[in-house]
């Protein structure tokens, strides 16, 4: 009978699906993590690079205050590794309870670095009640974050995806939007110099690279494994073809590009280029009502998908409001929460849940954002495809400014 | 009279104490960049002095071309500089609008320069103020020409926007300094032995005037061959000048950068080091 029961359970969590949260979640013990939370300070260690995103964190914080007696402190981050930095001292040091820092929006790397040297509390998952809600299935990088599994040590809470925004009062005709690496080749021979991409210094410069390798290779499967220098060189050829291809063609004859998203959504702004891209599905609507972009603007994706992944947060081992903490994650999970989040006069970041999980009541939360005719529908965005391992990006680099860079 | 005798001893060290304070810092912060640029820093693993820092450095991608980038605009930049001071000054000092001009000369000196940088960039981008002015009236563009005017690999656009800045700081210096030199009575003697207003200018007041604008000159070219922010925005990027990638390595994520950082760092002191004494070399060459 044991045998089975784990047997199943191995089975289950092979398929991503953690076995706590097909029941109903133990109603008890929720109720005295809330209890405990009371009066707990929760020191939220957030990059806060984006204001929507800082203002976002701060009504959070006023929500979980009124509702459930939990302070919340937004710690500022430049860079997600200072907090990490800091637990990675304090377990120096020795203080294994009573850290300084209780919650830590992550993801990627660093992630992995926590995980890896049992830095987080968990499974925190199976112990929200909100977890039931979370798409599993569709949204695969709320379960695999950069090939890590994330096995419930965090607590997906948005998602990023990339997409191309194109101003239409310009390219007039979308039928005539790229939506492949092959297309994007054809478009920009077509019109010279309205192309162009971040430097790949810059991750999102690297991640467009990253996106066409996942078109041009064989087997997107063995993106899935760290690269080595022998399938790096045999599966990255077809990419370089393509891009001493593109390269002639791009803005400045590909001898000069903007050094991040921003700097390339001004280009797309000051009408230098025609498309440009971002992490973000709802940038070009954000962008419209901020007055960055012009009201045409609208966003695509290629046709077979494009790169996702998963904000996550997590609570180190040593954190001092281990309840408050999952009470605010668990707050960042629910449809109310998440609605807020993915309207663009907020961050305009696509929630992590599955509409199936949803009743009608909350999926009505969703059909209520304000609309843009900037924003990619569902459809239009797809599923999100895995990010390829860590190590394809750091090469992809590297190749790049050892080809272009003299 | 011994807290007075006290206080003469305290004076009589003072010039020694003031140096201490500036220098000291510098010393120690100079000592916190050599020790790592021979991978010397422990906290970050750094344990064994040896040269990978510099290997690192000198087989980063684009070196070399940074490395000229960095010769070619400092350089570039202050003669220029110099030479359009001096001409300008040959042609204005006798005229009575020079103190007018003076005192339009100094708040442009206290612009920071990377505002009067963004300013510029805005000016001569293809789709910036200018272009915006006449398109598509006069130029039929109804987008910005493919052209590159900011960021441009030579670096002419960092080198235009050090010459508005450093040309003003010159010709005010210059100007400073002319009047310490009976400039009138030396060009009316040089007349009567037969030279030109021009030729007697640069033959006869440079040379008194020269060594007072020296440190000025020499301060010009040291900045321009390390500036960071005015390179950043105007200059260009793949691959920067090297003041700029050490700016970039040492904000890197990756710690293991900090050690060709310092590398470039040392180099770059020493890019300046030998480029201030070959001005002084070329300064004794012109003088004969």
């Amino acid at each position: 009978m044991h045998l089975i029961r784990t047997l199943l359970l191995g089975l289950a969590l092979t398929f991503g699906v953690w076995p706590a949260y097909s029941q109903s979640p133990a109603a008890p013990a929720w109720e005295q993590v809330l209890a405990k939370a009371r009066g707990q300070t929760v020191y939220f260690n957030a990059w806060a690079g984006d204001e929507q995103t800082n203002a976002f964190i701060a009504w959070a914080g006023e929500q979980v205050k009124a509702r459930y007696g939990v302070n919340v402190v937004h710690v500022r981050l430049k860079d997600t590794a200072e907090a990490v930095t800091r637990v990675v001292a304090e377990k120096t040091a020795g203080r294994n309870s009573d850290g300084t820092v209780d919650l830590i929006w992550i993801n990627g790397p660093n992630f992995l670095a926590m995980k890896q040297q049992g830095l987080l509390f968990g499974p925190v998952l199976p112990l929200l009640p909100n977890t039931a809600l979370v798409d599993t299935t569709t949204k695969r990088s709320n379960v695999i974050d950069f090939t890590t599994p994330v096995d419930g040590y965090a607590v997906p809470w948005k998602l990023a995806q990339i997409v191309f925004i194109y101003d239409s009062a310009r390219l007039r005709n979308a039928g005539d939007v790229p939506r492949s690496a092959a297309d994007l080749l054809a478009w920009a021979r077509k019109n010279p110099g309205r192309l162009t991409h971040p430097n790949p210094s810059n991750f999102l410069g690297a991640t467009f690279l990253k996106q066409a390798l996942y078109e041009l290779v064989a087997d997107t499967g063995a993106l899935q494994q760290a690269a080595t220098e022998e399938s790096f060189a045999r599966l990255s050829a077809p990419l370089w073809v393509w891009y001493e291809q593109l390269r002639p063609s791009l803005w400045r004859q590909g001898q000069q590009f903007p050094e991040n998203g921003s700097a390339q959504r001004e280009l797309l702004n000051d009408g230098e280029i025609d498309i440009t891209l971002s992490f973000n599905p709802a940038e070009a609507a954000v962008s419209v009502l901020a007055g960055k972009l012009p009201a045409s603007v609208r966003t695509f994706t290629f046709t077979k998908g494009t790169i996702g992944n998963t904000s996550f947060v997590a609570i180190p081992y040593n954190s001092r409001a281990r309840e408050g903490a999952m009470v605010l994650a668990n707050f960042l999970l629910e449809p109310a929460a998440q609605a807020r989040a993915q309207d663009i006069k907020s961050m305009g970041s696509v929630n992590v849940l599955d509409a199936g999980k949803l009743s009608a009541a909350q999926r009505a939360l969703f059909d209520a954002l304000t609309p843009s005719p900037a924003l990619p529908s569902a459809a239009e965005l797809g599923r999100p495809l895995l990010e390829p391992h860590a190590s394809w990006m750091t090469r992809i680099t590297a190749e790049w400014q050892r080809r272009y860079s003299r | 009279m011994p807290a007075l005798l006290q206080g003469r001893c305290v004076l009589r060290f003072a010039p020694a104490l003031t140096l201490a304070a500036f220098l000291l810092p510098i010393v120690a912060g100079l000592a916190g960049t050599l020790l790592p640029a021979f991978g010397y820093l422990p906290s970050i693993g750094g344990k064994d002095l040896g040269l990978h820092a510099w290997s690192a450095l000198f087989a980063f991608p684009g070196f070399a071309t940074s490395l000229q980038l960095t010769l070619f605009t400092g350089w570039l930049a202050a003669l220029l500089a110099l030479l359009i001071t001096l001409g300008l000054s040959a042609a204005l000092y006798h005229r009575a609008s020079v103190r007018r001009l003076a005192a339009w000369l100094a708040p442009l000196l206290a612009m920071p320069h990377s505002a009067l940088a963004i300013g510029f960039a805005f000016l001569i981008t293809p789709s910036g103020w200018l272009a915006r002015w006449v398109s598509p009236g006069l130029t039929g563009w109804a987008v910005p020409p493919d052209v590159s005017t900011v960021g441009h690999p030579s670096g002419w656009a960092l080198v235009a926007c050090l010459l508005l800045k450093e040309v003003p700081y010159l010709l005010l210096m210059t100007l400073g300094a002319l009047n310490q030199v009976p400039v009138r009575a030396h060009l009316q003697a040089s007349r009567s032995l037969g030279y030109g207003t021009v030729l007697g200018y640069f033959k006869v007041v440079l040379p008194q005037v020269y060594p007072q604008i020296r440190l000025p000159v020499l301060a010009v070219l040291a900045f321009s061959l390390s500036v960071v922010d005015v390179a950043m925005i105007l200059g260009p990027g793949n691959p920067p000048t090297l003041a700029v990638l050490v700016v970039r390595w040492f904000s890197d994520p990756d710690v293991a950068r900090y050690f060709p950082a310092c590398a470039a760092a040392m180099l770059l002191l020493a890019v300046v080091v030998g480029s201030v004494a070959a001005w002084v070399l070329l300064e004794r060459v012109v003088a004969r």
